[in-house]
């Protein structure tokens, strides 16, 4: 009677045993980071497929795990995404996944290897045993160094066994219930004038044996619901017209199931932007008549007046027909400055007058703003006008520029045509009047005179009169001024 | 007769201490709480990519794999999956090296359903190559996120060398990276449940 019931007893405990240990395992292919991000190691994968098969676990080939990796286009290695957990249970059979990743594997200075290895539950995506390790040649010393390890092959063993010594008695197969996952999820556009449209879809997956699915809704702020339409299986979509009303709305996915509960996930939040960008544009350029004016390069600097995030851009330069001279869009923030170099679209310097910086700016709403800014182009130099009359006791030059630009620098210089210096002046107002001396009339050399003037943009010129005298008599053979007739009182 | 005893008595305090004298275990993490985390208990928790900010390959990796087993293993806290975590990454357009913005941390976790969201930099990562041995050194910042308001809760710094375990002599020594990973990890996971944060269930 005592020995029939201790073998029922060992009967039940071995059945007990056994059953608990039916399960199958699927042992992907073991990350090996020592070989870089993308490194596999077969070799311990082989090993640790013989290890469970030895404890009596059905382990699944390893060509049906990389077959199913390719199929679902599974590109790395030491772990799963839940829905391809899930489906690792459907297509596989597999009740637990072995992930593997070889933290180091070095055979100098010392060999040493480590590992960290991870049992994932498919039916709730838990992990339910994980253990971690690291072993060097310095870590196993035996007695007189008999069977010490010498390479990392000898330490594989050791390291897996010290590992697996752990590995759970009893593996429960039925975990939680598994939870609903989003797969994936998009929210279009996430900045939207008032009006536009916003959509968003999503793609779910109800794994076999969680709730079922009643409705699905999209809550837009705080109390807006919206139904999402079905366009495939699991996969949902729904587009609306963003409110006038300026600010963030969050969108969250409601899922309602047949039981009564319900699941909410946050998908993000929309900006509706009812403003423009507010923007000005700041010209280096020195005001003449109304307008700033340049020479040469032309520093052009957009100055916010509230700055924000901006989605595209474009500047360009036209001349008073509307001819485009110079142009530059892109996508994103604002460049701090543009130059212009006064330049047309082939390179050649632009004519003098009047042009037009257009700045166009989009901010991530669309929301489009103009500034435009006139400028007036004068590159090349002052005109100097030199007359000269003969005075009581001396020659009188009148100086004088033909140009609308105020000069801001001028100077002469009156010579004989030897180099003998006479007479120097320089000045920074405009029409002036340079008294020179009569030479003595035993003097037979010619008057020279150097002029030079710079404008207030900086466009410089010289000239030269060979014989001053010349513009004296070309004065005198010039029919002379009507006289004015009316009566003027003299002092 | 009495000095010779007194000699031996001297000779064994020695041995005893020496390994308390000679060890530097004692260093805990550098702990800085932000916020006040308000929950009962820590049930799951997703890891971001870790950034590698050393100079050891794949050294993010080899951190990250291991302080979620060790928090998995230590605390029966579960562990979002990290093909969830990069799937989420790909949808919401952020790169590896880059944290996310407190709005995508607050959609990650939502959509995976978690109450805490970890993020770590290794900030120093190497082995010291000795006569005989080799010394790992690790040091890393740890950014602790509530998963709800997408806020920094806790932000922990360790800093540990293989050398730091010895008792005496070799004995106690921590040679291989992993090891001291796992270490490092263990006693910053300690660390923050003496400060305050329960494990699921408690």
């Amino acid at each position: 009677m005592k020995k029939l019931l201790i073998i029922t007893l060992l009967t039940i405990t071995t059945l007990i045993a056994s059953s608990a240990q039916a399960v199958t395992v699927a042992v992907f292919p073991v990350e090996d980071l020592s070989e870089g991000r993308n490194g596999v190691n077969f070799t311990l994968t082989d090993f640790l497929q013989q290890n469970l098969q030895e404890k009596g676990i059905e382990v699944v080939p390893t060509d049906q795990v990389i077959s199913f990796m390719s199929r679902n286009r599974i590109r790395w290695l030491g772990f799963l995404g839940t829905s391809h957990i899930y489906q690792v249970l459907d297509d596989l059979g597999a009740d637990f996944i072995l992930f593997g990743t070889v933290s180091q594997r070095q055979e100098l200075p010392l060999a040493a290897l480590g590992m960290v290895l991870t049992l994932v539950r498919t039916s709730d995506a838990r992990t339910v045993w994980t253990e971690v390790g690291g072993v060097s040649k310095a870590d196993v010393s035996n007695f007189l160094a008999i069977d010490e390890p010498e390479s990392i092959d000898d330490l594989l063993p050791v390291l897996s066994q010290q590992l697996l010594n752990s590995w759970p008695d009893v593996l429960e197969v039925t975990g939680r219930n598994p939870c609903i996952v989003v797969e994936t999820s998009r929210l279009s556009a996430q900045h939207v004038k008032p009006g536009d449209e916003v959509s968003c879809s999503v793609k779910i997956r109800p794994p076999a044996g969680s709730e079922t699915i009643s409705q699905v809704l999209l809550k837009i702020g705080e109390d807006n619901y919206l139904d999402m339409v079905e366009i495939a299986p699991n996969s949902y979509s729904v587009f609306w017209a963003a409110p006038d009303l300026e600010g963030s709305q969050p969108v969250s996915l409601v899922l309602r199931c047949q039981s009564g509960r319900s699941f909410v996930f946050f998908i993000g939040n929309y900006q509706v932007d009812t403003h423009s960008p507010k923007l000005s544009l700041k010209v280096a350029g020195k005001k003449v008549d109304n307008f700033l004016a340049f020479n040469d390069k032309l520093p052009i600097t957009p100055v916010w007046q509230d700055p924000e995030p901006l989605s595209r851009w474009s500047l360009f330069i036209q001349n008073i027909g509307g001819q485009v001279m110079a142009g530059t869009e892109n996508k994103g923030s604002l460049p701090k400055r543009f130059v212009w170099k006064g330049q047309r679209p082939d390179g050649r310097k632009a004519d003098d007058g009047i042009y037009e910086i257009v700045l166009k700016v989009w901010d991530r709403a669309n929301n489009a703003t103009v500034t435009t800014q006139k400028v007036y182009l004068k590159s090349n130099p002052p005109i100097p006008l030199i007359n000269a009359a003969v005075g009581d006791e001396s020659l009188i030059v009148t100086l004088d520029s033909e140009d609308a630009i105020p000069v801001d620098y001028w100077s002469a210089e009156i010579l004989y045509s030897d180099g003998e210096v006479l007479l120097q002046s320089q000045g920074s107002d405009l029409p002036v009047d340079i008294l020179i001396p009569f030479p003595s009339s035993s003097d037979s050399r010619k008057l020279e005179g150097i002029v030079c003037m710079k404008d207030i943009l900086g466009n410089k010129v010289q000239k030269k009169v060979d014989n001053l005298m010349q513009l004296v008599n070309i004065e005198d053979d010039k029919p002379e001024p009507p006289k004015q007739q009316e009566w003027v009182p003299e002092f | 007769m009495n000095f010779t005893r007194c000699r031996y008595f001297f000779l064994f305090l020695l041995i005893a201490l020496l390994p308390g004298v000679s060890s530097c275990t004692s260093a805990k993490p550098l702990l800085e709480k932000k916020n006040v985390y308000e929950e009962e208990s820590i049930c799951k928790v997703a890891l971001l990519p870790f950034i590698n900010s050393s100079r050891f390959e794949q050294g993010n990796l080899v951190m990250q794999r291991v302080f979620a087993a060790e928090l998995s293993r230590l605390a029966g806290i579960e562990i979002s999956s990290e093909g969830d975590v990069q799937n989420i990454y790909q949808e919401l357009r952020i790169f590896p090296n880059q944290l996310p913005s407190i709005e995508q941390l607050r959609v990650l976790g939502s959509r995976l359903d978690v109450q805490l969201i970890i993020n770590g930099r290794i900030t120093e990562m190497e082995e010291k190559i000795g006569d005989i041995y080799v010394n790992p050194v690790l040091a890393l910042t740890l950014q602790v996120y509530d998963a709800k308001s997408g806020k920094t809760m806790w932000t922990t710094y360790h800093r540990r060398e293989g050398s730091d375990y010895r008792k005496v002599m070799h004995f106690g020594l921590v040679n291989t990276m992993t090891q001291l990973s796992r270490i490092t990890s263990d006693e910053i996971i300690e660390e923050w449940f003496a400060e305050g944060m329960k494990p699921c269930g408690k």
